[in-house]
């Protein structure tokens, strides 16, 4: 490298640091490469030979780092030079080739401003960005179906649904399915079911939705490979022909491509085959959710007693409409045909009819986008709002720090435009300061977003369908850019404005002038929307936080701490022995109180109702749950009677026609009698109720009871539990484990779905209401971080501005705390104004989020209060803090200052 | 004003202009530092006159060097009319602006 050398001199063998020539050779594409290397290879060596070697080789590593670093400007200055030859007025201002060099260092001298507006682009567009990039997943990803818009879900209505928001899947018999088909033959239908599992292996099984041989042509799609065969639609064996998903392939099956034909079965032989592998994308049709995701297609085959029968309503229908076809005119004809089916056929009994599986009265085609998206919807958008909102914040608060900047350096700008500099030149600089940091802050944004995204697929609730996983991918980068093109915008514009007429007013010559109070409209109204922003958004987490606050204070009336349930799922020949054998077991646990099972989901937020017919004289009630529960499930759930007694464990063991029905059902079946000793019939099966218990929130924390009716499980034919709830003589927690590892070596056929203690599955019955509040909480904080930065930041620099008059004023006797209160007082008009714009726009807003707010008014003044007290605490901490500092200054000292 | 050029590159106009013919990266990148008073990059000063050679502000030559350049030829820089008039603008408004500020801003 260095040429000819002395060789008397034996420091000429050495040469620069080799890994810093090498990258200054292999990535310094600036100009005269060969020429930079030279020189500072000659410098090395002067450096070298006058103050040694280490010296020389810290200059030099030091010389390519810096050289390196300004190369990453390089590209922007391409851009601006090539429109620098553009011709016209507006070329100039796209000539920012020299104004990246200045802008840098200019922001490097003012480091916290840099840096504070970097913090405030980061923190809302982190989270703005999260937020978009699951609600894309909602609201604006494209369907993976071919013309989605025309598929559409077939849901026939009884009258108790007709106007109501409740919506179910699997109502539909074969009887109405043919007679739709009659009704309206431009439409094809294909017809599924949804949620069961099929064992794959000793207590594993895979979640499956069944479809008809239809299903592909209607929804437009394909399996990625493999696919049914006709007779795969006909009667089933133990071991049936399976789609698995993307997932369940790369996950459980190694991603082979010769999976098929693959069986995976337990010992008694039941199983699946693979018959292909589902697309990537794939999606079923169905307000699923995303941890309860398909993980596999299985041929629908429906018994012919069952196809004959109106009433074995089961399937869920999924439709494609033609555009040709209003949809007022399929419902209509959809809605004549199943009259016709009720007429054909004989009415529901009474048992039969629980509301929701006919008689019909109407039947609607919502499009699978809108009940896939249903619950969500409202949710998301205003989600989106506020992060539009946050964005907004940020933007008001850059542009007043943006705005104060350029005050304070007027006289630059001053001595600039008097050497000639236009301005569009001066806004052209402030653009690309601007533009430098609100791009690194997008930077740092979209690596928030990622951290964030991490923890999504936890926070979100199980009713959250997605319809992508959320990411930061191109369509998330894009709103990035789009927001921070905006942010500067408006930033520029702001700034340019304030500069422009400081440096027009004559900066040098009033540079030394010692009022700037800038008490001007714009940063009235700059620090008052801040507020006004910051409010409306504090109001929504205050709201949404005092919401699942007053859920979590409903006392859902059993045990709690010392409780816990596991989810199961039994083999499919289980009877009373193999479910009395398993809690048999459990009981026989350290620590186990009491266990029993539930024949029936719990805390699951379902709507199962009840087949007993209310008495004569019966008052109308809501949705009557009928339990079915073994031994020991009452006692596990320290229920007891308010009146009569339980039902003994001989009793319900041997399946005795008793049944305990709680005070809801009591008053509303027997008013004004005692309901113990009277007797209520299921299919004309007489069943005599033992005593009353209190109501308890079996559905989920945040539904009202409305009534339960426990009966044994063992009276009833094909018995089968879906939970066990076990109680606990200690917390619950440290009981589990021992349930699960005696449940797991003891019956090996019983497949554990999940366990938990009774608090948490109360938690995941209103994980949507927990999930909400994390949301708007988290808005709510970071607008409050980001005003009270734009406050501080502003009164800061208002300050230093400030200090000679100051200094002038305490000379002439005002005490510091007299300072204080002036500067915070010239805050008070705009946090008024701001207070009272806030509370419109927050007036207005939260009527969108009153129907996800538990049993409170929107305007509910606990909240309000909170929110506009916490509000002007911040901001007047953060007027004060800068100002203390400012009534500290020497007197002598600022009046110096120029 | 002729030309705009920023504080930098007047810098190293200045530095190309004092070197006479001699001027090359490490003389001028030498001057521009103690002009500042601070460390400038080699990177920096070879970005600028290149930026400046497209601008017609100053002109090139290439010649061979000592053997510490391990071959690598050094460039020689000198103004052109252009450059000159630019120097000779931009810091004529520094300086009589320099003498209107209230605080003394020259040695």
């Amino acid at each position: 490298m260095t040429g000819d050398r002395d060789p008397r001199d034996p420091r000429d063998a050495v040469e620069p640091p080799r890994l810093a020539a090498w990258l200054l050779s292999r990535v310094w594409r600036g100009p005269a490469g060969g020429e930079l290397l030279g020189d500072l290879a000659e410098e090395f060596d002067q450096i070298r030979r006058r103050r040694g070697v280490r010296q020389a080789r810290r200059w030099y590593r030091r010389q390519a780092f810096r050289s390196l670093a300004g190369l990453v400007l390089t590209p922007a200055r391409r851009v601006a030079l090539a429109l620098a030859a553009l011709p016209g007025a507006a070329v100039r201002f796209a000539r920012l080739s020299g104004d990246v060099g200045p802008a840098w260092r200019s922001l490097r001298r003012a480091r916290w401003y840099s840096l504070t507006v970097i913090a405030v682009v980061t923190l809302s567009l982190s989270l703005a960005t999260t937020v978009f990039a699951v609600v894309d997943g909602v609201l604006f990803k494209p369907l993976p179906f071919a013309d989605a818009d025309e598929l559409v879900q077939v849901t026939p209505e009884t009258p108790a649904q007709v106007g109501s928001t409740i919506m179910m899947a699997g109502n539909t018999s074969v009887p109405d399915l043919d007679a739709w088909r009659a009704a309206v033959p431009e439409m094809t239908f294909t017809a599924t079911t949804f949620g069961g599992s099929q064992p794959i292996g000793e207590a594993d099984a895979v979640r499956f939705a069944q479809v008809d041989a239809r299903f592909f042509e209607v929804t437009g799609t394909a399996p990625l490979f493999g696919g049914f065969r006709d007779e795969d639609f006909g009667p089933q064996g133990p071991v049936r022909s399976a789609l698995v998903s993307y997932a369940f392939w790369q996950a459980r099956l190694g991603g082979d491509p010769g999976v098929i034909g693959r069986v995976l079965a337990d010992r008694s032989g039941e199983g699946i085959r693979v018959a292909g592998v589902l697309p990537r994308e794939f999606l079923f049709p169905h307000f699923g959710s995303l941890r309860l995701t398909v993980e596999a297609l299985l041929p629908l085959y429906v018994e012919p007693g069952r196809r004959a029968n109106p009433r074995a309503r089961s399937l869920h229908v999924v439709a494609r409409l033609p555009r040709s076809v209003p949809v007022g005119e399929a419902e209509q004809r959809l809605t004549a045909a199943e009259a016709g089916v009720a007429a054909r056929f004989p009415p529901l009994s009474a048992t039969e009819r629980d509301g929701f599986r006919g008689p019909f009265v109407r039947v609607r085609l919502p499009t699978v986008r809108s009940t896939l998206t249903r619950n969500t919807r409202a949710v998301s958008m205003a989600g989106l709002a506020a992060a539009g909102f946050l964005v907004l914040l940020a933007c008001l608060n850059l542009a007043g720090l943006a705005g104060s900047r350029m005050l304070d350096r007027r006289r630059e700008l001053s001595m600039r435009r008097a050497l000639g500099a236009g301005g569009v030149d001066l806004v052209r600089g402030m653009a690309v300061e601007h533009a430098l940091l609100l791009g690194a802050g997008a930077v740092l944004g979209l690596v928030g977003a990622r951290v964030l995204l991490a923890a999504v697929p936890w926070l979100l609730p199980d009713d959250f369908t997605l319809l992508k996983a959320p990411a930061v991918d191109a369509r998330v980068a894009a709103v990035a850019v789009a927001a921070c093109a905006v942010a500067l915008t408006i930033v520029t514009a702001w700034s340019a404005r304030v500069a422009l007429r400081a440096s027009l007013r004559g900066g040098l010559a009033g540079a030394g002038g010692t009022t700037a109070r800038a008490r001007s409209l714009g940063r009235f109204a700059i620090v008052g929307g801040q507020v006004a922003l910051a409010l409306a958004m504090v109001v929504g987490g205050t709201l949404f936080a005092r919401s699942l606050a007053r859920v979590w204070s409903q006392d859902p009336g059993f045990g709690v701490d010392r409780t816990a349930v596991f989810f199961v799922d039994t083999p499919r020949a289980v009877d009373l022995a193999y479910i009395d054998g398993v809690l048999d077991l459990v009981r026989r646990v350290p620590g186990v109180t009491a266990a029993g099972g539930l024949g029936g989901p719990f805390l699951q937020r379902a709507i199962m109702g009840s087949s007993f017919e209310p008495p004569e004289g019966a008052r109308e009630t809501g949705d009557v749950e009928h339990l079915r529960v073994t031994a020991g499930l009452l006692d596990a759930l320290a229920l007891h009677a308010i009146d009569g007694r339980l039902p003994t464990p001989e009793e319900l063991s041997a399946g005795r026609p008793v049944l305990a029905v709680s005070r809801t059902v009591a008053e509303a079946y027997f008013p004004g009698r005692r309901a113990v000793g009277e007797t209520l019939r299921q299919d004309g099966r007489p069943f005599e109720i033992v005593g009353v218990v209190p109501d308890v929130r079996y559905r989920s924390l945040d539904s009202a009871p409305e009534g339960e009716i426990y009966s044994p499980l063992a009276a009833w034919p094909d018995p089968d539990i879906m939970n066990m709830l076990v109680s606990y003589d200690h917390d619950a927690v440290a009981g589990m484990g021992a349930t699960i590892r005696a449940l797991q070596a003891g019956v090996p056929s019983l497949r554990l779905r999940r366990a938990m203690t009774v608090r948490q599955a109360l938690g995941d019955s209103v994980q949507s209401r927990q999930f909400q509040a994390a949301v708007f909480v988290g808005f709510g904080l970071a607008a409050l971080t980001v005003a009270a930065v734009g406050i501080l930041g502003l009164v800061a620099m208002t300050a230093a501005r400030r200090t000679r008059e100051v200094g002038i004023r305490l000379t002439l006797g005002a005490t510091p705390t007299r300072v204080v209160r002036l500067m915070v007082r010239e805050q008070l008009p705009a946090v008024a104004a701001g207070l009272a714009g806030g509370t419109l726009v927050a007036v207005w807003g939260v009527r969108a989020v009153a129907a996800y707010l538990y049993e409170m008014s929107p305007y509910d003044w606990r909240a309000w209060g909170a929110a506009v007290v916490v509000l002007v605490l911040v901001s007047t901490a953060a007027a004060i803090v800068p100002s203390l500092g400012a009534s500290r200054v020497d007197p002598v000292q600022a009046l110096r200052v120029d | 004003m002729s030309t705009q050029i920023g504080v930098f590159e007047l810098l190293v106009l200045m530095a190309v202009a004092a070197g006479g013919d001699e001027a090359y990266g490490v003389s001028i990148r030498q001057a521009v530092e103690a002009g500042r008073g601070r460390e400038v990059s080699s990177g920096a000063v070879h970005t600028t006159l290149d930026r400046l050679e497209r601008r017609g502000l100053v002109t090139s030559r290439t010649a061979g060097g000592p053997p510490s350049r391990g071959g690598r030829p050094r460039r020689y820089y000198r103004l052109t009319p252009p450059g000159e008039a630019a120097v000779r603008d931009n810091y004529g408004a520094l300086s009589h602006l320099a003498g209107r500020l209230p605080v003394k801003v020259s040695s």
